[in-house]
């Protein structure tokens, strides 16, 4: 499903070249729920980004059901965003305008918000628990509600895979155990590819693929080896 | 996306405020301007139309108020090939009227009196025309004679042959208006208009919509001539008409090089002179108008720069959720085209508002606003601001996803 092979990524700071990742090369299979983890500044983020084509790596090659997302034309990255990959950040990121519904629409504001597709986004802001807060703008909400908006955002595509991070970064503990609960779930019943990067490994469970990265590497060791062969195994 | 970009206005209210009026200013300038150079256009175009032969006047002399001609000069016009009419008058600016106004008075009550009041002395001025009746019977378009309302209003008549060396006048229903009888009713036929210290009858009301003829007492020339201490002789202008209209040019030319010393006033050239200076006092508006349309769309462009500049997170995240950088730039051009059509419509409407206001203190001349010149000027308004929107909307689409989670990690 993701194929990630010898993906570098290196950042010019000054005179200084950073370099955030040092070829990485892993599978992640249909379905699966994984967990990149790892210390601040090992490059989990950056991994992320890529995967999601927000960025592009330096180097290596990133194929996602099949095609190379590296390699894009930059409208075919535009259609890739919109139509396959459910994206949800830290900070919520929601837009301030808009009401939580038309949040939830903001992939489709461009191309035309049919009455259908309002309905679904209705319909979804419901299964998250925010059917009474349809008509709220991002202010009149808490930071939990906000990102249960988000997680509605990133769903109502349908998409492939979807791409969090640190979605509980900014939530309390029982905020942050409900929107995991809320990805594992929608995961599980769409039978999407969840990709999350957390500090927080009370989340991961023995079933879940856990990308473990240290200074820009895929970290050797039990857990990461463990991952890593079960990812090779099953693809 | 239009609804998104009118959101994003609305929720902005003190800039969006700030950038519209900005533009509304100069485009209140625009039609403000223009609909006194349209109401001017309108004014000479008919007072022009009212004037369809020629005027023969002092060389030099701006207005007939002002030119003074010698007793000679009828006979000389009549010998001049094409001439078929040359009738004699007498204009001077009038002495007070029923105590008041009049020509000086107008004047003086301009700088004298409340700013609205003394506005509207301005265009008071009242001129005595005094007319050889006999000849002035021959000319087959009289101005006045042709306007005298019908009976069925009280036009009452025009001056005739009968009307020589008495104090009879024929007066526009303006002047009946603005000096009314003591009971506030306008002056009608038959009743008594005080010019100096001498009563003249109203024989006849006219209404030619010109607001320069519209102000004429018309008598006889004898009469006016007593009536201002002038010389028996007295003659300010002639009008002439050719034998043919085709030929009015010519004529005048002929008149000009036949008599020393007189101007041949040729409606046509004048028609045309007036046109010139509207078309030079149209550019110079124009030029000042562009100027100030130039700064408010530098408000536009600074407005919307402010505006995406604290928005970059928010375009990454669109940009996060599929938007292209056309639909950030369609965005942002839409934020600031409705900026342009915010302007515009307040604009018209309050330009709209004043020329009602200011048009019911006018008489005689009216500012002219047309749906033209709303319509021009809120295209002008929405292309300025598209314009002045492009650069903000384009640095906007540069906007990278990347961008966004930079700037919010920054944040």
């Amino acid at each position: 499903m993701i194929e990630a092979v010898d993906v570098r990524k290196s950042f010019q700071s000054g005179d200084e070249t950073v370099e955030a990742l040092r070829g990485v090369t892993f599978r992640v299979p249909k379905g699966s729920c994984t967990f990149i983890v790892g210390p601040s500044g090992s490059g989990k983020s950056t991994l992320l980004y890529l995967l999601a084509a927000l960025d592009q790596p330096s180097s290596g090659t990133i194929r996602v059901a099949d095609e190379d997302v590296t390699s894009m034309s930059e409208a075919a990255r535009d259609a890739y965003r919109r139509d396959r990959v459910g994206f949800v950040y830290q900070s919520f990121n929601l837009i301030g305008n808009l009401s939580a519904v038309n949040n939830v629409l903001l992939p489709y504001i461009p191309t035309g918000v049919t009455p259908e597709l309002r309905e679904r986004a209705v319909d979804l802001l419901k299964q998250v628990g925010l059917g009474h807060r349809t008509r709220f703008r991002p202010r009149q909400m808490s930071g939990g509600e906000q990102q249960r908006v988000a997680v509605a955002r990133a769903l109502i595509k349908d998409p492939l895979v979807i791409y969090a991070d640190e979605p509980t970064g900014n939530l309390d503990r029982a905020g942050g155990d409900r929107i995991m609960q809320l990805l594992r779930d929608r995961q599980r019943a769409r039978q999407s590819t969840l990709v999350v990067v957390t500090h927080d490994r009370r989340f991961i469970t023995p079933d879940d693929l856990v990308l473990e990265i240290e200074d820009g590497r895929l970290k050797e060791g039990p857990t990461s080896d463990f991952a890593a062969a079960e990812a090779w195994e099953e693809v | 996306m239009w609804t998104f970009a009118w959101q994003n206005l609305v929720t902005r209210p003190t800039r969006t405020t700030l950038a519209v009026l900005g533009l509304t200013i100069p485009v209140l300038a625009f039609l403000g301007l223009f609909s006194v150079s349209r109401g001017i256009r309108h004014l000479m175009g008919d007072t022009i139309s009212g004037l369809q032969n020629l005027m023969v006047l002092r060389e030099n002399a701006p207005v007939p108020v002002l030119s003074d001609l010698p007793p000679e000069t009828g006979e000389q016009l009549r010998k001049v090939p094409g001439v078929r009419v040359a009738a004699a008058e007498v204009w001077k600016v009038s002495p007070p009227i029923d105590g008041r106004g009049g020509g000086l008075g107008a004047a003086i009550g301009m700088l004298t009196k409340p700013k609205e009041e003394g506005f509207r002395s301005l265009f008071n001025i009242i001129a005595v025309e005094g007319i050889d009746i006999a000849e002035h019977a021959k000319l087959t378009r009289a101005s006045f004679a042709k306007a005298i309302l019908p009976k069925s209003r009280g036009g009452g008549r025009f001056l005739d042959e009968g009307d020589v060396g008495k104090p009879n006048v024929a007066i526009s229903t303006k002047i009946a208006r603005e000096y009314p009888n003591a009971d506030g009713t306008p002056k009608k036929v038959g009743q008594t208009l005080r010019l100096g210290n001498r009563d003249f009858q109203i024989v006849g009301l006219f209404e030619t919509g010109s607001m320069v003829l519209d102000a004429t007492i018309v008598m006889d020339i004898g009469v006016s001539r007593e009536l201002l201490n002038l010389n028996p002789a007295a003659v300010s202008a002639y009008t002439v008409e050719p034998t043919s209209m085709a030929e009015g040019d010519l004529v005048g030319e002929r008149i000009e090089q036949a008599i020393s010393g007189v101007r041949a006033q040729r409606i046509a050239q004048f028609s045309l002179t007036v046109g010139s200076v509207m078309g030079k006092l149209d550019m110079f508006l124009l030029l000042a108008v562009a100027l100030a349309m130039l700064v408010g769309a530098v408000g536009i462009a600074n407005t919307m720069l402010m505006s995406t500049s604290e928005r970059y997170v928010e375009f990454g995240v669109m940009r996060t959720n599929g938007w292209t950088r056309r639909n950030v730039l369609m965005l942002v051009t839409a934020e600031s085209a409705l900026l342009g059509a915010l302007s515009g419509l307040l604009g018209g409407a309050l330009a709209a508002a004043a020329v009602f206001g200011v048009n019911r203190f006018l008489v005689g001349f009216s500012l002219d606003l047309s749906p033209g010149l709303l319509a021009a000027s809120l295209a002008g308004a929405l292309s300025i601001a598209t314009l002045a929107g492009l650069y903000p909307a384009w640095r906007a689409s540069r906007m990278t996803p990347m961008d966004a989670i930079r700037h919010s990690v920054a944040g």
